[in-house]
C-alpha cells in the first residue's frame, strides 16, 4: 500500500513539475511572440505608404532584412491585392518575386503544415508562377498531406500548369466536388473544354462538378452540351444541367421545357420551373399554374415564384389566391403575393 | 468496506485518466497540426454563393429582453454570403417581442409553414423592414425543443442552426463551422463549434471586441472547465466520429436530417439528445454520415457568475444528461450501433454520469478515513492524489493545450492566472460541481421537472 503510496505520490509531483516547466516554456513563448507581433505591426504601419507609393507610382521599397519585415509586408501585400484593383497586382507580383520568394521558399519546406499552407496561399495570391517547377515537386512527394495536394491543384490550374488535365486524372478518391469545382473555377478555357470533351471518362463527382460550372461560370459555348444532357436517361443529369442552364437564363423551346416539367422526378420539375421563372416563359403558364398544386412543397413554391415573375404575375397569383380548388395552391399564392408587393 | 471502496474508487478513477490521456493526446495532435494556419485564407472561398450552402440561424428565445438585441445584431454581421435569422419568441411573458418589434422595425407578413414538425400554434409571423433576411416567429409557449422545431418548419435553407438567445457568434464562426459540411460534399449532417464564456470580454453591438479573462474566481474556473470539455473531450471523440454532444449553444445541422430523426425532442439537453438520434438514424440506415466538432469558431456565452445559478445550471445539465442516455438506453453497450453503443454511449453513461457519483464517494471515503485515522490515513491520501491528477493535472493540460495550439488569450496575465486556477481545481470547484451533479441525479430520479432559469444581464454593452 505505502509502496503504491509513494508511487503515485511521485507521478502527481513529477507531472505537476513537467506541466509546470511546459506551463513556463508557453508563457516565455508567448511573451516573445507578442513583443514579436507588435514589431511585425510596427513595421507594417512603417511600410504602408512605402508600399502603396511602390504600387502606384513604382517608387522603390528596400529589402526586408528580419523575419518580422518579410511578414509585415507579405501581410500588407496580400491585403492590397485583395482592395486594390488589378492594375497594382503586376507589381504586386514583381515585388513579391524580388523580396519574397526565398522567405515563402524556406516556409514551404517547414516542418508544420499550418506553415506550409499559409506559403502556399500567399503563393498564389501573389501569383508567383516561377514557383511552379518547386510546386510540381511538393505535389510528386510522398510526405505531402490531401490539404495541401488540393491546395496545389488549384494552382496548378491557375498557372496554367501543361499538365493539369494528366493531374487531375489522378488524384485521390477523397477529392470532392466542391474541391473540383473549385479547381475547375480556376481553368483556362481550353482545359475546361478538354475535361467536357471526355466528360463521360470522368467519376460521378467530376461530372456533376463540370455541369454545375457550366452555369456558375456562364460558360455559354458548353451549353450545347447541356442540351445533349437533357436527353440523357440518368435524372441527375438532367436535373443539373437544368439547373446550369437555369443559372445561365437560356431560354429553352417550349416542348422541350413541358417534357421536363411534367417529369416523374420532382427536382426535375423544380429546376425546369427555376428556368422558367428566369426567361419568364409566359408561353407556358398553363402549366406553371398545374404545378401550383403539385405535391411537392417546394415546387408549388417555385411554380409560384415563376408565376410572379411573369408579366402580369401578380394578378394572375390573385386569381389563384381567391378561386383555386386547392387549398396549399391558395396559400402558396398568398405567400408569393406579399413578397411580390413588398418588392414593388 | 473501506478499503474495498477505496481500491473501487482508485481503479475507476485510473481507467478514466487513461481514457481521457488517449483523448489528450489525439487533441494535440489533432490541434498542433494546423497550428499557425492562416485565419482567413482557407475560408476566402466560401464567401462566393454559388458554392455555399445557405444556412437558416434559429434563435429560440423565452425571456429575454436584455440580451435579444445583441445576439440578433451580432448575426447581423456575419460574414456568410447566404442565411436568414428566424427568432422564435417563445410565449415570452417579457417585453421580447415588443423589443424585438421596436428594435428592427417588424410588420405581420404572411408565410406558408410547413408543418413538417408538430409545434404548438403560431400565433404570428414577422419580418424585418430594416433586414430582408430577418423574420420573427410568435408562438405559444412550448420549450425550447418546442421553439427550435418551429423554426425550422419555418426556414427555407437546408442547414439550420440552433443560437441560444443570450450568445454572440464572432464573424467568421458560420464560414468556419460550415466548411466541413461543404468541403466533404456533405457527408457531414451536423458540425459543432466550441462554445466559451463570454464574462469578461469587451463585447459591443454583438462582436467580441477584446478577448479577456474575468476577475470572478468561480468564472475563471467555468472558462477552464470549458476548456477541458471542447478542446480536450470533443476533439478527441469527434476524430473518431464519437460526438455525442454538438452544443446547444452553436451547432449547424441538416435540416432534412433533422426532420428524419423527427426534429428536437423535449427532453432537458435537446442538443445532445438530437445528436444521439442523429447517430442513431446513420447507423440504422446504415448512411454513411459524419458529426463533427470544429475547435475553432466560437461563440461566446455568458456564464453563471453566483453558486446559485451556477448550481441549477449543473442540475439541469446533468439530468439532461441522464433523459438523453436513459431514452437511448438500447444503445448502450449494443455493437450495433457500432463505435457509438460501445464507446461513446459507455463513455458518456460510465464516465460523465456515474463519475460524479464515484467521486462523491472518494471524497466521502476521504473525510472518514481521516476520521478513523491510523492505517485509513493512507487510503485519503492516495485517493486525494488520484482526484489531483483526475481533476487538477488534467485542467492545467488542458490550458496548456490551449496556450499551445489556439491561442485565444493574448494577454499573458490570463494564461498565467488560468493555470494557477486549474491548479485549484481538485480543493474546491470540483468537489462542488460533483455535488451538484449528483443532485441532478436525484432529481432525475424523483423526475423533477423545471428550468431553473438564470437570471440573465446580458453580455453585451
Amino acid at each position: 500500500m505505502s509502496d503504491s503510496l509513494v508511487l503515485f505520490a511521485w507521478i502527481v509531483i513529477s507531472l505537476s513539475l513537467l506541466l509546470t516547466a511546459i506551463f513556463s516554456y508557453l508563457v516565455t513563448q508567448k511573451v516573445k511572440e507578442n513583443r514579436w507581433r507588435k514589431e511585425v505591426e510596427s513595421y507594417k504601419s512603417l511600410y504602408e505608404p512605402i508600399l502603396l507609393r511602390y504600387l502606384f507610382d513604382g517608387q522603390h521599397v528596400p529589402a526586408p532584412l528580419v523575419s518580422a519585415q518579410y511578414v509585415a509586408m507579405i501581410e500588407l501585400l496580400d491585403h492590397f491585392i485583395l482592395v486594390l484593383d488589378n492594375g497594382v497586382k503586376e507589381r504586386a507580383t514583381l515585388l513579391a518575386e524580388q523580396y519574397l520568394s526565398t522567405y515563402l521558399q524556406k516556409q514551404l519546406h517547414h516542418r508544420r503544415l499550418g506553415r506550409r499552407m499559409n506559403a502556399l496561399f500567399y503563393i498564389e495570391d501573389f501569383q508567383l508562377t516561377s514557383f511552379l517547377p518547386e510546386l510540381e515537386k511538393r505535389y510528386d512527394d510522398k510526405e505531402t498531406t490531401m490539404m495541401e495536394k488540393r491546395q496545389l491543384l488549384k494552382m496548378f490550374a491557375l498557372f496554367r500548369h501543361p499538365h493539369v488535365y494528366e493531374y487531375m486524372k489522378h488524384v485521390d478518391e477523397s477529392f470532392t466536388q466542391f474541391d473540383y469545382r473549385l479547381i475547375l473555377s480556376r481553368m483556362d478555357d481550353h482545359t475546361f473544354t478538354k475535361m467536357i470533351d471526355y466528360f463521360f471518362d470522368w467519376g460521378e463527382k467530376m461530372q456533376y462538378a463540370l455541369i454545375d460550372m457550366i452555369g456558375i461560370m456562364q460558360k455559354l459555348p458548353h451549353v450545347s452540351f447541356l442540351l445533349t444532357l437533357l436527353r440523357h436517361e440518368q435524372s441527375e443529369y438532367r436535373i443539373r444541367a437544368l439547373k446550369a442552364l437555369a443559372e445561365m437564363a437560356f431560354p429553352l423551346e417550349d416542348d422541350q421545357l413541358r417534357i421536363h416539367l411534367h417529369s416523374q422526378v420532382w427536382q426535375e420539375r423544380l429546376m425546369a420551373l427555376r428556368l422558367c421563372a428566369r426567361i419568364r416563359q409566359h408561353t407556358l403558364i398553363d402549366i406553371i399554374k398545374q404545378l401550383m398544386k403539385d405535391q411537392v412543397f417546394s415546387v408549388r413554391s417555385q411554380a409560384a415564384e415563376a408565376l410572379l415573375r411573369m408579366p402580369n404575375g401578380l394578378a394572375m397569383l390573385e386569381q389563384i389566391a381567391q378561386t383555386s380548388d386547392d387549398p396549399y395552391a391558395r396559400d402558396m399564392a398568398i405567400e408569393w403575393l406579399e413578397r411580390g408587393r413588398e418588392n414593388d | 468496506m473501506i478499503k474495498l471502496a477505496a481500491m473501487f474508487v482508485f481503479f475507476f478513477m485510473i481507467a478514466v485518466i487513461v481514457f481521457y490521456t488517449f483523448l489528450l493526446i489525439v487533441s494535440f495532435i489533432q490541434l498542433r497540426r494546423l497550428y499557425e494556419l492562416d485565419e482567413w485564407e482557407p475560408y476566402e472561398e466560401m464567401l462566393d454563393v454559388s458554392y455555399t450552402k445557405p444556412v437558416s440561424i434559429l434563435v429560440p428565445a423565452y425571456n429575454e429582453e436584455a440580451g435579444i438585441f445583441a445576439t440578433v445584431r451580432s448575426l447581423l454581421s456575419i460574414e456568410y454570403p447566404e442565411y436568414e435569422i428566424v427568432v422564435i419568441n417563445d410565449g415570452s411573458t417579457d417585453d421580447t417581442l415588443e423589443r424585438l418589434k421596436r428594435d428592427f422595425d417588424l410588420i405581420p407578413m404572411k408565410r406558408v409553414i410547413r408543418q413538417q414538425l408538430k409545434t404548438k400554434p403560431i400565433r404570428a409571423v414577422y419580418r424585418s423592414r430594416k433586414f430582408s433576411h430577418l423574420f420573427v416567429i410568435d408562438k405559444e409557449n412550448g420549450g425550447k425543443a418546442d421553439a427550435l422545431n418551429a423554426g425550422i418548419n419555418f426556414s427555407s435553407y437546408p442547414y439550420v442552426c440552433s443560437i441560444d438567445g443570450d450568445s454572440v457568434i464572432e464573424r467568421r464562426a458560420f464560414l468556419k463551422v460550415m466548411k466541413p459540411i461543404i468541403d466533404s460534399d456533405e457527408e457531414v449532417i451536423a458540425s459543432g463549434g466550441s462554445v466559451r464564456i463570454a464574462n469578461g470580454c469587451d463585447i459591443e453591438k454583438g462582436e467580441v471586441i477584446r478577448i479577456a479573462l474575468s476577475r470572478q474566481p468561480l468564472v475563471v474556473m467555468q472558462v477552464i472547465e470549458y476548456l477541458r470539455a471542447f478542446l480536450m473531450g470533443r476533439i478527441g471523440l469527434s476524430r473518431h466520429n464519437l460526438l455525442l454532444i454538438v452544443s446547444g449553444a452553436f451547432g449547424v445541422f441538416s435540416k432534412q436530417w433533422v426532420i428524419r430523426a423527427g426534429g428536437y425532442a423535449h427532453t432537458v439537453g435537446e442538443d445532445m439528445e438530437l445528436v444521439v438520434r442523429l447517430h442513431r438514424l446513420i447507423k440504422e440506415t446504415n448512411a454513411d454520415k459524419k458529426i463533427v466538432y470544429v475547435p475553432d469558431p466560437v461563440c461566446w456565452t455568458e456564464a453563471p457568475e453566483s453558486m446559485s445559478d451556477l448550481r441549477k445550471q449543473r442540475r439541469r445539465w446533468h439530468r439532461g444528461l441522464f433523459e438523453s442516455l436513459w431514452l437511448h438506453r438500447r444503445m448502450w453497450f449494443n455493437p450495433r450501433y457500432g463505435s457509438i453503443g460501445l464507446i461513446s454511449m459507455p463513455y458518456f453513461l460510465l464516465i460523465e454520469f456515474f463519475g460524479p457519483v464515484v467521486e462523491l464517494v472518494g471524497y466521502i471515503l476521504i473525510v472518514i478515513s481521516l476520521i478513523l485515522g491510523d492505517i485509513y490515513i493512507e487510503f485519503a491520501i492516495l485517493l486525494f492524489l488520484v482526484s489531483v491528477l483526475y481533476g487538477s493535472i488534467f485542467s492545467m493540460a488542458a490550458v496548456l493545450l490551449e496556450e499551445w495550439t489556439i491561442r485565444k488569450f493574448s494577454n499573458v496575465s490570463d494564461v498565467v492566472r488560468l493555470f494557477f486556477y486549474s491548479l485549484t481545481e481538485t480543493l474546491w470547484y470540483r468537489p462542488l460541481t460533483v455535488l451538484w451533479r449528483c443532485e441532478g441525479i436525484v432529481d432525475a430520479l424523483l423526475k423533477r421537472k423545471g428550468w431553473g432559469e438564470m437570471k440573465r444581464k446580458g453580455v453585451s454593452k
